[in-house]
């Protein structure tokens, strides 16, 4: 390394410390004295921090053990004591904040290419995009059923079976009998399970609004997530894994009336849709293939 | 050779001026290796915890610790303490000094520099920094800064006198013990635990600095 001469800069220390001062002559004794006053200085035993220590330890590990628990109480408590709790209290206005992530998460889902399956009937379908709608219905005994909106606090996964008890609130409120169909192959399989109900096609009661308001219940994830609608039809599928279950629920608009199916079955049994049509053309009154009478 | 008094008429009655001659290199080269030898001893004798190794410590590099802190610590009473602790730390840390890293002066002005930082951050003296920003704005090479910091003009010299006392500390202390107390840059790496590379750089941005500050006036 290269020493700088930097003439001026070292005169200027120069002049600047030139009178720095001695030690003093007694330094030497003095740094003795203080040393051996360190040394008589009996070293403070801290006897009381061990302890302290550990009672402040002992403390916190209580606190979060009965926190543990605390949380792991709360999260056992069952879902449906939560939702009867929640239906007997007050109806509450609903939140704007709530309605606009609705309301995002359903028109994300009508951006959703739509699958057109073979076993509906094929009828004329006019595609529209479909909006979540905030109806402003009558004081319901039931918050859900004239809008369904849901609170819970699992937000992480929603059993299928809810659908159906949603559905068949509805009926009850709108006071539409269900009808059981056969829908298996094998007439002695009772496995699956296929109610049709005959709502009016009313824009109050906005039938397809309330089951397209319920199925933004479910992520797109969800097991066998399936999901079309129009105007005239309404087609949903769902898989419950943990049961070995597969949901299917399908609405149309036939002659001023909605026909909802409401069928569940185990995953591998096969689901025929000709009870779907059997009671169609029993309504109707009518083959529908045929077109041979109209209502 | 001539720094050690000696009689020379004593000497060259008993042996001429060859012997005066063998006598004062054979007296410096005892003192020196003596003078190794010394710190080692002197460090070993500490370690047993002995009063007299530790006075002899004092005795010896007393005035070169409280000199360097001195010249950081504006009263001479704060220079005193902090002299005391560099010793006391000294005393109770001696296990920890390897005499093959530094000797036993530098090892000490490394405690008594980390002490006088410390010091002197905690009061944090009223000073007026100069500003660090504009360094980088003129490039001037090492040579021209050596020319312009060697004018020999007293108004120069004054200047910089003041303009001292407006470095940093850590600043102001490289250029006390690399100017002033003509240590290498080895010897003040080790003393203020940073590369010689590092304080070569930054001796070059506090000169530069000053410089800066030499063209305002």
């Amino acid at each position: 390394m290269t020493t700088h001469k930097d003439t001026d800069l070292r005169e200027a220390l120069r002049r600047k410390y030139a009178d720095t001062p001695q030690l003093p002559a007694d330094f030497s004794d003095r740094l003795m004295q203080r040393l051996e006053q360190q040394d008589t200085k009996p070293k403070r035993r801290r006897v009381w921090l061990y302890p302290a220590v550990g009672v402040v330890a002992a403390s916190l590990l209580l606190l979060l053990t009965l926190y543990h628990y605390n949380n792991v109480a709360t999260k056992e408590q069952p879902l449906v004591e939560k939702r009867i709790a929640h239906q007997r209290n007050v109806e509450k206005p609903v939140k704007p904040q709530a309605k606009e992530q609705e309301l995002a998460h359903c028109e994300t889902m009508t951006q959703k290419p739509s699958v057109l399956i073979t076993a509906t009937p094929t009828t004329e379908e006019e595609e529209q995009t479909s909006t979540c709608i905030n109806e402003q219905a009558s004081a319901p005994a039931d918050n859900n059923l004239h809008y369904a909106k849901h609170e819970t606090t699992d937000t992480t996964y929603q059993k299928p079976s809810r659908m159906e008890d949603f559905i068949v609130k509805l009926a009850d409120y709108h006071q539409v009998k269900g009808e059981r169909l056969e829908c298996s192959s094998d007439k002695a399989d009772s496995a699956i399970v296929c109610i049709a109900y005959v709502f009016e096609d009313k824009e109050e009661q906005n039938l397809f609004g309330r089951l397209l308001q319920a199925a933004c219940w479910y992520d797109s994830k969800t097991p066998g997530y399936l999901l079309n609608y129009s105007y005239l039809q309404f087609f949903f599928c769902l898989k419950d894994l943990q049961l070995g279950l597969k949901y299917l629920w399908i609405a149309e608009r036939v002659n001023g009336r909605i026909l909802l199916y409401s069928t569940h079955s185990p995953i591998d049994a096969e689901v025929s849709s000709e009870c779907f049509h059997n009671y169609r053309d029993k309504l109707t009154h009518t083959n529908i293939h045929q077109k041979t009478k109209a209502l | 050779m001539l720094t050690h008094p000696t009689n020379f008429e004593e000497n060259c009655g008993k042996g001429g001026i060859f012997v005066y001659l063998c006598r004062i290199i054979g007296r410096r080269d005892g003192e020196t290796e003596a003078r190794v030898n010394t710190d080692e001893q002197i460090a070993e004798a500490v370690k047993g915890g002995g009063r007299e190794g530790q006075r002899l410590m004092v005795s010896r590099y007393g005035q070169v610790v409280f000199s360097m802190i001195a010249r950081q610590v504006p009263r001479t009473v704060d220079a005193e303490e902090l002299t005391q602790d560099t010793f006391l730390r000294a005393f109770s840390h001696i296990g920890s000094y390897d005499p093959r890293r530094a000797s036993l002066t530098t090892w000490l002005c490394r405690i008594a520099y980390r002490l006088t930082l410390d010091f002197l951050k905690r009061r944090r003296l009223p000073v007026v920094p100069i500003d660090d920003n504009t360094a980088w704005e003129t490039d001037i090479s090492d040579e021209q800064l050596e020319a312009e910091l060697s004018t020999g003009r007293e108004e120069r010299i004054q200047q910089l006198e003041q303009l001292m006392d407006n470095l940093p500390p850590d600043e102001r202390l490289l250029l006390t013990l690399h100017y002033f107390e003509n240590r290498s840059l080895d010897e003040c790496s080790f003393i203020m635990d940073a590369t010689p590379h590092a304080l070569a750089n930054r001796l070059y941005r506090i000169r530069k600095k000053l410089h800066k500050e030499l063209q305002k006036t």
